[in-house]
């Protein structure tokens, strides 16, 4: 695969760049990958085409439209699909529509003098920012907060009335801060759009707009990625186990991922679930909406292949039949022949590895999970990392290739490989074969890309059911 | 270290108990009184010594050696800590190794080396798991595993 080798050696001389002065990451612009033409599929089929960027990497279209029309449009690939993390985020510069802004609303309470522009005995000034507006009993229309005190606020217009205790509802635009494990980070505003996969289409829901650009990046936000042709993509699809983004965002964590932005910059804030990026798949119609099936082509050899395909299925359970992997037809969302392992309320499962006690101690990883968005075998296994030889960052790198099994809970032992990772033959796009080690010592197994290969694997989002799964969050396979 | 640096570390963190911030910095002293740590024995007869803290959404649990000099920090939440303020002066080198690793597109994990430090985090967005230790510091019989 030269396009995904090049990728590489694209982010390599990047990285060089950046090793002089972390500075001039940010004079990076954002450069999206144009549309080569991939399908955003028929009725609930949405095909997947795999390394549009690099290895193992899933990759959709999907069609966005301003909300409620149908010709402000345009059609986006080199998505990533992603079945660990939640909602559709897309870099800035990959469309041109004016996609109307996500507001969020507080409230807060105050006492107003009629006649004054200050509010004084706020019940509290925490996530208020100047610019932001403001409505609430003897409040003029079209008022916005001037200035922040300690215990007070300056108003833009003189108050109508006088109150104690009076209810403030405060507005501002929604902004995200999403964090990866790699270190990276995605900021950006909220905004609306009809999210159209394959036939369906989710109304109106909130995305995120990718861009380092934004207001003012929070400090906690690190180093935002810039452009897709450093990222490898023009966003992420996330259709994981999850309605809403982030359910730690929700109350009281004012720090944890969503932001109250006016013109003056950003504040955290507490974003309720309605307000988040949402999973589009949750936001479908009926029979399409309780999770999805991902339905890949195996990958044959040890060593890799090009031109794998597959397909997203939108739905559970709700035609019968089971697929061929990586061949859609029109009846093949059953996970009746499948086995069903249920995740926790963090989205996590136990695996055991090794499976056999003959590879090494073997241990319970309880903080496991299923997931497209990780292009690798990943766990976390200290007697394994002294027997295999790896390589400087983690990965395996066995002389030979090793063969390994480990037991999903629920399930019986599942047999993979791993093959050098320095030498393999990044002329192909598909590996079932890489691995990495890490050691946070944190219990993850990570059944990433390579174990969808040539699978069925069933999503049943938090919350929503199917007629052979019960309730989710569960997978099946 | 001269005495006059060793001074200007202890008044300094002096002023920084003083203030709501509760975490100490990677490769320096502690404020806090080292009894008052939780510790634990590791399988090798090494003792590991932690303090933990919370900022906002994120657990940190912070290691000490015998003479109170943070060595370890791990974490746990939906982002990173503040490592800006809990790195201190090898937060620069921190930056670099992470931007300089991550050329195998793994967006789950990351392990990186540098001269001084080890890197390690893992986990979906929402839920992160992250440690960094100083390769050096490590106190006699106590191995990276063992800080739990």
């Amino acid at each position: 695969m030269k396009k995904s080798l090049a990728v590489v050696l694209g982010v390599f001389v990047a990285s060089c760049t950046v090793q002089k002065s972390i500075s001039t990451r940010s004079s990076d612009t954002c450069e999206p990958y144009a549309y080569s033409g991939q399908s955003t599929g028929t009725t609930s089929y949405v095909p997947i085409s795999v390394g549009c960027g690099y290895v193992n990497q899933p990759c959709v279209a999907v069609k966005i439209c301003v909300p409620g029309s149908t010709t402000e449009c345009t059609t986006i690939d080199h998505i990533l699909l992603d079945t660990g993390s939640y909602g559709l985020r897309l870099f800035s510069c990959t469309h041109s529509l004016n996609l109307p802004q996500q507001t969020g609303t507080f409230t807060k309470t105050g006492t107003t003098i009629n006649g004054s522009k200050t509010v004084s005995s706020m019940s509290s000034v925490t996530t208020l920012i100047a610019g932001q507006t403001i409505t609430g009993t003897g409040i003029p229309a079209n008022t916005t907060i001037a200035s922040v005190g300690a215990t007070s606020i300056t108003l833009s217009n003189a108050a109508t009335a006088s109150g104690a205790g009076v209810t403030l509802s405060i507005t501002g635009d929604v902004a995200q801060c999403v964090h990866y494990a790699d270190g990276s980070s995605d900021w950006g505003p909220v905004k609306l759009a009809d999210v159209y996969l394959a036939g369906q289409k989710a109304a109106s829901i909130p995305i995120q707009s990718v861009d380092s650009t934004y207001g003012t990046v929070p400090a906690s936000c690190g180093s935002p990625e810039v452009s897709p042709q450093t990222t490898g993509f023009n966003g992420i699809l996330g259709v994981g186990l999850l309605t809403y983004d982030c359910p730690a965002c929700n109350s009281g964590s004012r720090t944890a991922g969503y932001y109250s932005c006016s013109s003056s910059g950003c504040t955290g804030y507490a974003a309720p679930n309605a307000v988040q990026t949402a999973n589009p798949v949750a936001m479908l119609g009926a029979s399409y909406n309780n999770g999805v099936v991902l339905s890949m082509q195996d990958v044959g050899s040890d060593y890799g292949a090009t031109g794998i395909t597959g397909n997203m299925i939108l739905g559970i359970d709700t035609i019968a039949g089971v697929p061929t992997p990586g061949v859609a037809t029109t009846s093949n969302m059953s996970t009746s022949v499948a086995n069903t392992y249920t995740a926790n309320a963090n989205l996590f499962f136990n695996t055991t590895f090794p499976a056999s006690a003959s590879d090494g101690t073997q241990h319970v990883f309880p903080n496991s999970f299923v997931d497209s968005g990780s292009n690798l075998w990943d766990f976390a296994d200290d007697y394994l990392s002294s027997q295999i030889t790896m390589c400087s960052d983690g990965f395996f790198c066995p002389t030979t290739p090793r063969t390994l099994s480990a037991t999903p809970a629920g399930g019986s032992a599942h047999t993979f490989k791993l093959i050098n990772a320095d030498t393999a033959n990044y002329n192909n796009t598909a590996y079932k074969t890489l691995g990495a080690y890490f050691d946070v010592s944190n219990g993850s197994f990570d059944w990433g890309m390579p174990h969808y290969y040539g699978r069925n694997i069933y999503h049943l989002i938090s919350g929503k059911t199917s007629g052979n799964m019960g309730t989710g969050p569960k997978w099946a396979w | 270290m001269t005495f006059s640096t060793r001074l200007y570390f202890i008044l300094g963190f002096s002023l920084l108990t003083t203030s709501s911030q509760a975490n100490a910095v990677l490769g320096e002293r502690n404020p806090a009184s080292l009894t008052a740590m939780k510790s634990m024995v590791t399988p090798n007869n090494g003792t590991v010594r932690f303090q933990t803290s919370q900022d906002d959404v994120v657990t940190i649990k912070e290691f000490l050696d015998a003479s109170g000099t943070v060595y370890a920090v791990r974490w746990e939440g939906p982002r990173p800590p503040d490592l800006n303020v809990l790195l201190g002066r090898y937060f620069p080198e921190y930056s670099v190794a992470v931007v300089t690793t991550r050329t195998r597109m793994a967006r789950r994990r990351l392990m990186a080396d540098s001269s001084n430090l080890h890197i390690s985090q893992f986990g979906r967005p929402g839920q992160l798991f992250g440690i960094v230790y100083l390769k050096n510091r490590l106190p006699d019989g106590i191995n990276p595993e063992d800080l739990k």
